[in-house]
């Protein structure tokens, strides 16, 4: 037994005191017998992915046939009570290969997903995906009413002009006439090459009553 | 849960589960008639109004579609102690579902298990399934969690919790718990420094199993043990109620707080650091009595600046679902014996900038740069989404510094937002509360892990919320801005 650091104070871990123990048998159906049941769980413990050296790994994992079932979860919806993270990572996976069952996908989902989050996070990875034809896409996102989603078409956007560069960008969204959108175009294009601007010295936060 | 099958409903069951008008809904109908609701598309062909079909989008199920939906889970009898039990996964599906196996993940006072039952074409034609705890799945009395997931072929997946009490069978039982209405279960109670005092509050329920209430005289002696019941006692006292009476197969809750001033037994032995039982002992008006027990010490603890990021943007109802999932993730915690105080903060959405959806680590490293929260606190900043990405929260460091300067100082979550099936913007609690825990952990110490159902795991869920005593707990205890009563 290793010896224990110094802690100050005892280390008395409790235990509940139970009928027949503090255990119990699992009765697991085998996966040999449900082998997309095994990789659904094998792509949710990829797609909960909490931080980004995670995200990277995964990445890596993923397989050429997964991604049918990518799409299946991307657009599951909130019905199924998932934690939104898996429909989000599986739709900013999906703009990894644009491929046309991927892209239409993001297409219909960045359009008609069923909240602003789910559109937010599609036109994130359409814009990912560094095509020109993500931009009238986009460009309604950038006119959505919620500023979330809004937001979150501004970074599709950013990642688009990274790809296509300033001039390639501006083509691409030549014709927009909506203020709206121009503004935000304007300062998405603003971003694709940062300024390196930090704030002269750190703000505090606010006390929320 | 609202759900409508739209190749099937009337127009008033769409109008009704959907929240549409009445036109729409009957729209929907007759699009239905000249092509069939097979997809997306199908219903994008309507030519709905938006806002329409934003609704509908959120509660339809389609012919083509593979989607499942766990409506509910209750068990059809009463659960009682030490006996075989069933609960009961109630279920619908696309037109092309096809459910293939139900999951029921137990958290209860032992360890969590698995029990697991194929669903058959007869429970398929019905919507439900029954999964059944033999003699080796018996639970205690007290508070059982079922987390159920469904699974069908294709990979759908839906998922759904309920809480459930276990009720006596022998057939009355007093169980403990901490006073906070944000735990449950059989860890420990806190002794919490009060002034010159240490004070220890803890629930009181009495749950009923029989078929008949049961009156209890309120009368109750309570007793501090060292060592267990049965070891050294400590102190011991009375108290009473009033008289109550315990309803058939249902519960009766009470509180107790204790004060120890300097000197006395209870105060010393805090002070030494040492855990006690508390043994609460009830009387039946009848005659007989019943009891429970608690381990209570004092915990260390640290401190949280809770930051709501781009605060005009959030609802009252985000607000309050961030609050549910903040006292999850010190429920997390407070089950080793460790608890965090939490100052609420926001940034305006004025001055949020593009922090309040981002999209790259860089993103999060300038938000712990330039905005910081008071006190010997970790910045906790809750973001409406990260984006393009494919992860949902970061810690600045492991550990992270023990101050707020620098672009290490604090971790970011993604507030796990949805709108739900009535239209209502919500956060996912369960969920959220773990991932803060988890981007915590990382800041006081802790590595990632590959123990099952630890809250470290690279990819835990929401039911990964267990932390070791050795080493987490230890590493836990030791971060710079720990503190102990």
């Amino acid at each position: 037994m290793p010896e224990r650091p110094e802690d100050g104070f005892k280390l008395n871990e409790p235990a509940p005191r139970i009928r027949g123990g503090a255990t119990r048998k699992s009765v697991r159906v085998p996966r040999r017998e449900l082998p997309q049941v095994a990789q659904r769980e094998r792509l949710n413990a990829i797609l909960l992915a909490h931080d980004p050296d995670v995200a990277e790994e995964n990445r890596a994992k993923l397989k050429e046939a997964d991604f049918a079932m990518l799409r299946q979860v991307a657009q599951e919806g909130a019905l199924a009570g998932t934690p939104p993270a898996l429909r989000q990572n599986a739709i900013a996976l999906l703009a990894e290969r644009p491929t046309p069952d991927n892209l239409d996908v993001l297409t219909h989902l960045a359009r008609t997903g069923d909240d602003l989050y789910v559109r937010g996070a599609a036109l994130a990875a359409l814009g990912k995906t560094g095509l020109r034809l993500a931009a009238p896409i986009l460009a309604e996102g950038l006119a959505a009413r919620d500023p979330i989603e809004a937001a979150s078409a501004e970074h599709g956007v950013v990642a688009l002009g990274k790809a296509l560069g300033e001039g390639g960008l501006r083509a691409a969204f030549h014709g927009e006439k909506r203020k709206a959108v121009l503004d935000r175009l304007e300062r998405a294009i603003q971003r694709i090459e940062p300024r390196g601007e930090r704030a002269a010295k750190p703000r505090a936060t606010a006390g929320d009553a | 849960m609202p759900v409508v099958h739209l190749a099937t409903a009337t127009p008033k069951q769409i109008a009704s589960a959907g929240r549409v008008s009445a036109k729409v809904a009957q729209q929907v109908a007759r699009g239905r008639k000249a092509r069939p609701l097979r997809s997306p598309d199908d219903l994008l062909a309507l030519g709905l109004p938006f806002g329409q079909l934003e609704k509908l989008r959120r509660v339809a199920l389609l012919e083509a579609d593979s989607r499942l939906v766990i409506t509910d889970v209750v068990p059809p009898r009463p659960i009682m102690s030490e006996k075989p039990f069933v609960v009961r996964v109630s279920f619908a599906g696309g037109g092309e579902s096809r459910p293939r196996l139900a999951s029921a993940r137990v958290s209860w006072a032992g360890e969590p298990f698995v029990v697991e039952h194929l669903v058959e074409a007869a429970d398929a034609k019905r919507g439900a399934v029954d999964v059944r705890f033999g003699a080796g799945q018996t639970l205690p009395a007290g508070p059982a969690r079922f987390d159920v997931d469904l699974f069908g072929e294709g990979g759908a997946q839906a998922s759904f919790r309920v809480t459930c009490l276990v009720f006596p069978s022998n057939p009355l039982s007093v169980s403990l718990s901490p006073n906070a209405h944000f735990v449950t279960g059989t860890f420990s109670a806190r002794g919490v420094r009060d002034g010159a005092n240490y004070t220890t509050s803890i629930n009181v329920t009495v749950a009923n199993g029989d078929s008949s209430s049961v009156a209890m005289t309120g009368g109750f002696t309570w007793k501090f043990w060292d060592g267990g019941v049965g070891g050294s006692l400590v102190e011991q006292g009375t108290g009473s109620f009033g008289s109550f009476s315990v309803a058939a197969h249902g519960s009766w809750g009470g509180w107790i707080t204790f004060t120890s001033p300097p000197g006395s037994g209870i105060f010393n032995k805090y002070d030494g650091r040492e855990d006690m039982t508390i043994e609460i002992i009830m009387n039946r008006s009848g005659g007989g009595t019943v009891s429970g027990t608690i381990t209570c010490r004092t915990m260390f603890r640290f401190g949280l600046n809770i930051t709501r990021v781009d605060a005009e943007n959030w609802t009252t109802q985000e607000r309050q679902d961030l609050i549910d999932a903040t006292f999850t993730t010190r429920s997390i915690y407070e089950h080793r014996d460790v608890t965090h105080d939490i100052d609420r903060r926001l940034i305006h959405s004025a001055d949020s900038g593009s922090f309040g959806v981002i999209n790259s680590e860089s993103e999060a490293r300038d938000l712990f740069e330039q905005w910081s929260g008071p006190g010997n606190n970790i910045d906790v900043f809750i973001v409406q989404n990260i984006v393009g990405t494919g992860f949902d929260g970061l810690a600045g460091d492991i550990p992270g510094p023990t101050s707020h300067s620098g672009r290490s100082s604090g971790v970011v979550a993604s507030k796990s937002g949805f709108v739900d099936g009535n239209g209502q913007k919500r956060l996912h609690i369960a969920y959220l509360g773990m991932l803060i825990g988890h981007e915590v952990g990382h800041y006081l110490g802790l590595a990632h892990v590959s123990e099952a159902g630890n809250l470290m795991l690279p990819s835990s869920g929401e039911t990964d919320t267990h932390l070791n005593y050795d080493p987490q707990y230890r590493t836990i205890i030791r971060f710079g801005w720990m503190r102990i009563d």
